[in-house]
């Protein structure tokens, strides 16, 4: 399968980087699957929204992204984002705390209920998936 | 003269604990020196990306977005001035408050009204003591900023700035604009910039409207710099020249939504990341500049405890040889007294 160069770029740190043969993101248009020879694309991503990257060797890596954009030539998928957590370091107990302490009556509460909600997600697809 | 040991020995045991303290902060800022540099390093990555994402953007959206724009006649400037929570850093605060003291005053010339935002509660104490009045101000992160600092105060000056757009257009008495809020026509940064251990140099830079320079242009790391050097010059405006003209024909990108609703979202996310890479660099130079003044003053306490050491040991020695001189002044006397009698 053909191969391409990813990126996923946190503000404080480059989470990872690597080939891989598969990309699943949502932008705020819709889903969309990438592979290598993709049309070149500029995208934003959902709000928070989970990322699902295939590598070409190991198991498929799932990322809760909050605040991304996405960026896609043929040979190369930089993901940015102003948070990001891979879901092996998310810790679920941690996440459905803050989920439960979220008080969503104001801005600051649904995004904090926003970014649980993702976390908790990618928790569960990546457990899933195994 | 027995005093005099004394005091002397207290001086040298208070110098000696003094010592200990400074010694074990330059042990710490040492460590965090390192730390701080590695995260710059860190951030990088983003802001690279950042820019490219950018620069792609910029040839095909209609650039009048209100961050880019030149207002007319800009009546008010924020000023952010990046200090430190703690002192013990030497020159650190003085330097930058000394630069935002001349960018005030550039502003002023200019007849723009300067408009104080302050980090670290070091900048705080001095304008507060000078009564000047702060619009906004973030303590408790100076020495390790995370992302979550830098897009708070990111998102109130964007605000302060977006506010500002509508201001003196009609004639309400304060000139604050339809919105009600008094904001600002541009944004102006004062932070240490982290040149290497021994240089640290205060800079000023405009933060908005920005220019967005092209990652192609230039050389390296510069290219990643959007802001001009206020007063300086100004940088290569998007559209002047075509995207990545070192690498062939540019690539013709979808977007996903337009670009101009993408390059909506990014901008306020790349003040966020400009002022995230300041606040380490400030930390970085923070932490190197508390370095230095400490090993200065753990110098200082070793070289008077030398001092003080000599010093009392000269008095000891004084009050030894004072004491046999009384002795065989005494031993004399009785002498002289025996043969007399």
């Amino acid at each position: 399968m053909a191969e391409m160069t990813v990126e996923l770029v946190a503000v404080e740190r480059r989470l990872w980087s690597g080939e891989a043969s598969f990309v699943l993101a949502r932008t705020t248009e819709g889903e969309l699957g990438i592979m290598a020879g993709h049309e070149p694309t500029l995208a934003q991503l959902e709000e928070a929204g989970v990322v699902r990257i295939d590598p070409v060797d190991g198991a498929p890596l799932t990322v809760a992204v909050h605040g991304g954009f996405l960026s896609i030539s043929p040979e190369r998928v930089s993901i940015l984002a102003e948070f990001a957590e891979l879901a092996d370091e998310i810790d679920v107990s941690r996440a459905r705390a803050a989920l439960d302490r979220a008080d969503t009556s104001d801005e600051e509460g649904a995004a904090a209920r926003l970014r649980a909600e993702v976390r908790l997600r990618a928790a569960d697809s990546a457990s899933a998936g195994q | 003269m027995a005093a005099q040991i004394r005091v002397l020995r207290r001086r040298i045991r208070s110098t000696q604990s003094i010592k200990k303290i400074t010694r074990a902060m330059e042990l710490i800022a040492t460590s965090r020196i390192a730390k701080a540099r590695a995260r710059v390093e860190e951030a990088k990555p983003y802001a690279e990306q950042m820019t490219a994402t950018l620069t792609e953007l910029a040839s095909n959206s209609a650039l009048d977005h209100p961050l880019l724009v030149e207002r007319e006649n800009p009546k008010r400037a924020a000023v952010l001035v990046v200090t430190s929570d703690r002192g013990q850093a030497g020159g650190y605060n003085a330097n930058v408050l000394k630069e935002a003291e001349q960018l005030q005053a550039l502003l002023r010339d200019q007849g723009k009204e300067p408009v104080l935002y302050v980090v670290g509660r070091k900048g705080v104490n001095y304008y507060r003591f000078r009564r000047r009045q702060i619009e906004a101000s973030w303590t408790g992160f100076s020495e390790q900023p995370n992302y979550e600092n830098a897009a708070e105060v990111a998102r109130t000056l964007v605000k302060a700035f977006m506010a500002g757009a509508d201001d003196d257009r009609d004639d309400s008495a304060d000139g604050a604009g339809e919105d009600g809020v008094r904001g600002v026509d541009e944004l102006h940064l004062v932070y240490t910039q982290f040149r290497n251990m021994v240089t640290q140099v205060p800079q000023a830079r405009r933060m908005a409207p920005m220019e967005v320079e092209y990652a192609g242009e230039g050389a390296g790391v510069d290219a990643t710099t959007s802001e001009t050097e206020t007063g300086g010059a100004t940088g290569v405006r998007p559209g002047e020249s075509g995207p990545g003209s070192d690498d062939g024909p540019a690539r013709l990108y979808a977007f996903e939504p337009s670009a101009d609703v993408l390059f909506d979202a990014l901008l306020p996310k790349y003040v966020g990341a400009r002022l995230f890479a300041a606040l380490l660099e400030s930390a970085a130079s923070e932490s190197a500049n508390r370095q230095r003044a400490m090993k200065a003053a753990t110098d200082n306490a070793n070289e008077l405890i030398r001092t003080l050491t000599l010093e009392a040991n000269q008095a000891r020695q004084a009050q030894i040889t004072q004491e046999i001189s009384e002795i065989v002044g005494g031993a004399d006397a009785l002498v002289s007294a025996g043969s007399e009698s």
